[in-house]
């Protein structure tokens, strides 16, 4: 946690005390057990449930404190429910969500609120995130008023602190996000979820909607934010080479499981899982030269739906290499000697 | 095959003249694939759709230029004459399947409305060409999907639909805008795949719109780089990534991750694209460009040859052309 900013006295009361009771640095800032959840789906005249959506199904991981954990998969997959469910913006089917050595996974009303200012998220498109009616100042302000933080004269000094943080002119409180560029739209919605001096922050595909030369403009500002306030990152993207830039550890999901976990580097460089190779081969590189000589694993056919999974290890009916115990068992989510954990039963 | 000339491309807004596309000129020959390189806003598609009017005129209006296609000028040409080619001489893939496909006709009848309409073929002509089109673009079971509608099918399964409708007719020229953009990349990855192989079987001429150099990389045989609505740069794919000589190539190749290694910082270009509320008479790049200079801000520099079918608009590059020496 850093002190940049806010001061523990101006934290909620709950808050402050977790931070006492916390564990020590070295332990994992999040720990996720058997995380499950299922969105049921309703039919006919009486709205009967005739099956769940099983978006995300048993994943068991942590996050490191001041690490970024990179969350990789393609759409429908589940990525981003995962980083909702981290949030509490859902409540899980099954599980348990340690944050700082808190079970949150269950938690309601006053206590969840208390939690909430530690926990922040920065969404995709800044342009739906931020309310068009209102100002630059008022929406970085929010969160301070919603969780009656600091008074209203220390309030703006905080606004513009938080604007020059994120390489904003501070004199621009007044204006409109209409009047801002999507990198600077951007630059606001992670002002605003700095507000509460958060220890944890998912980010959901937050260079998605950006253009290259801005993409890298935003990176760079979550890197150094990082670094200056030990942030703690769980970054949703389905841009490989990005997350192998700005993750220490990646986690990559298909189909409501994980398929792999691990160091970003053993991941990039030999890749254990094959939807993880077939991923890998798939992302274009941008030199000629190794796109006109590299090996490509093209997938067969589509996702399967969330609703009937595939028996077995779900990324089956795609394999390459699939064979019958594939159908019959479902991999174990187990740790290979490196460290790294992976769901395949060939995987060594 | 298809040449440009000197093509102008103006909006007419409230806030006034919107100079979108500003004298581009290029051509695309046989079989070969001409990949259109550029962040949102700097005319790409823009451009491509002036080929075809595509746009809604007004606001659009194309202020000059020639699109010489089949020894004759699409600009000037009668409605009914730029119907026969659209969608027929020329295919046009768009970014998003969803909203090119037409939701309450199956896809059968939506591949099978240009075979009728611009090759006069019978129901059941269409039907039997309709099938083989989809299973050229590797539909499985192909003849057994004509009477299903667009929603049954995946994202991926749908572009392939989009490209066997721009294929229905032989095109000569089929231009792609940013088709695999909204794909999954191994998706995508399916799609490129397609592509390369039909060029290899049909042998049209592609125009790539892209935001993704990655893409590029793998696919084109030239690419042309756009800014402010110029083209900054074009040469052969090795070269542009062998020698990139515009200043903005440079800085867009340098903002990927992962083309120097792990390095501390990803280099950024900083500021905004221009807003293009007047015809440039300067480099459109040039306030944000780290080598610009005072001609930068007084001429706009044209297009010249660097090397052989390597062209670049800088005034660092070419300081020799264009008249007048400022410096």
């Amino acid at each position: 946690m850093s002190e940049a900013g806010v001061t523990t006295e101006t934290l909620p009361a709950a808050a402050a005390a977790s931070h006492a009771a916390g564990p020590t640095a070295t332990a994992g800032l999040v720990a996720v057990e058997d995380l499950t959840l299922h969105f049921p789906v309703y039919q006919g005249l009486l709205r009967r449930q005739v099956g769940s959506v099983r978006a995300v199904d048993g994943l068991s991981f942590d996050i490191r404190r001041g690490e970024t954990l990179g969350l990789v998969g393609e759409s429908g997959c589940g990525k981003s429910t995962t980083g909702r469910a981290l949030l509490r913006l859902y409540k899980p089917t099954a599980g348990r969500i340690a944050f700082d050595g808190h079970d949150i996974a269950a938690l309601e009303g006053e206590a969840l609120r208390a939690m909430r200012p530690r926990m922040q998220m920065i969404f995709q498109d800044p342009q739906a995130s931020l309310n068009p009616r209102m100002t630059v100042g008022a929406i970085v302000k929010e969160p301070l008023v919603e969780h009656g933080v600091l008074k209203p004269a220390a309030r703006r000094a905080r606004v513009r602190e938080l604007l020059d943080a994120v390489g904003l002119n501070p004199e621009f409180v007044n204006r409109y996000p209409h009047e801002f560029s999507g990198g600077q739209r951007q630059r606001i919605g992670i002002a605003r979820a700095l507000a509460l001096d958060p220890d944890f922050i998912v980010c959901d595909e937050p260079i998605a909607a950006l253009d290259v030369s801005i993409q890298a403009q935003v990176v760079n500002l979550l890197l150094d934010l990082q670094r200056k306030l030990g942030l703690t990152y769980l970054f949703i993207s389905h841009d490989l080479s990005m997350v192998r830039y700005i993750a220490s550890r990646v986690a990559v999901m298909y189909l409501g499981k994980m398929m792999e976990m691990a160091e970003v580097h053993d991941l990039f460089r030999a890749p254990k899982h094959p939807y993880t190779r077939a991923l890998l081969s798939a992302v274009p590189v941008p030199d000629p030269k190794v796109e006109a000589t590299r090996q490509r694993i093209l997938l067969k056919g589509d996702i399967p739906s969330p609703v009937n999974p595939p028996s077995g290890c779900r990324f089956r009916t795609r394999c390459p290499w699939a064979a019958e115990i594939c159908a019959d068992r479902e991999p174990e989510w187990r740790t290979l000697e490196d460290g790294r954990k992976v769901a395949c039963h060939f995987a060594e | 095959m298809l040449a440009v000339r000197d093509l102008k491309t103006v909006f007419h807004t409230q806030d006034g003249v919107v100079h979108a596309v500003n004298g581009v000129s290029f051509h695309v020959d046989e079989g070969e694939l001409l990949a259109v390189v550029g962040e949102s806003g700097s005319g790409k598609s823009v451009a491509m759709m002036s080929l075809l009017r595509l746009l809604p005129m007004p606001p659009a209006e194309i202020a000059s230029g020639q699109v010489l296609f089949q020894n004759r000028d699409l600009v000037s040409l009668g409605a009914a004459e730029l119907r026969r080619v659209r969608g027929a001489r020329i295919g046009f893939v768009f970014q998003d399947p969803m909203t090119s496909l037409n939701p309450v006709f199956s896809v059968g009848y939506q591949i099978m409305e240009p075979l009728r309409k611009h090759m006069g073929m019978s129901r059941k002509a269409a039907r039997r060409r309709a099938a083989e089109l989809l299973e050229l673009v590797g539909i499985p079971s192909a003849a057994a999907r004509l009477d299903d509608f667009p929603h049954q099918f995946s994202g991926g399964m749908r572009q392939r639909v989009v490209i066997a409708i721009a294929l229905a007719c032989d095109p000569q020229v089929l231009i792609a805008d940013e088709p695999t953009t909204a794909l999954d990349v191994t998706v995508q990855a399916q799609i490129l795949e397609l592509v390369r192989e039909l060029r290899r079987k049909l042998g049209m001429a592609i125009i790539w719109i892209t935001h993704d150099l990655g893409v590029a990389a793998g696919i084109a045989d030239r690419i042309m780089v756009m800014y402010g609505g110029q083209i900054v740069e074009h040469a052969a794919t090795a070269d542009l990534f062998a020698d990139p000589r515009h200043p903005y190539t440079r800085a867009l190749l340098d903002s990927l991750p992962g083309r120097h290694g792990r390095e501390e910082r990803l280099h950024s270009i900083g500021g905004q694209p221009p807003l293009l509320m007047a015809e440039p008479d300067f480099c459109p790049f040039q306030t944000r460009c780290a080598h610009a200079f005072e001609r930068c801000r007084l001429q706009d520099p044209p297009l010249e040859q660097v090397a052989p079918g390597h062209d670049v608009a800088c005034w660092l590059e070419t300081p020799d052309v264009g008249g007048r020496r400022d410096h």
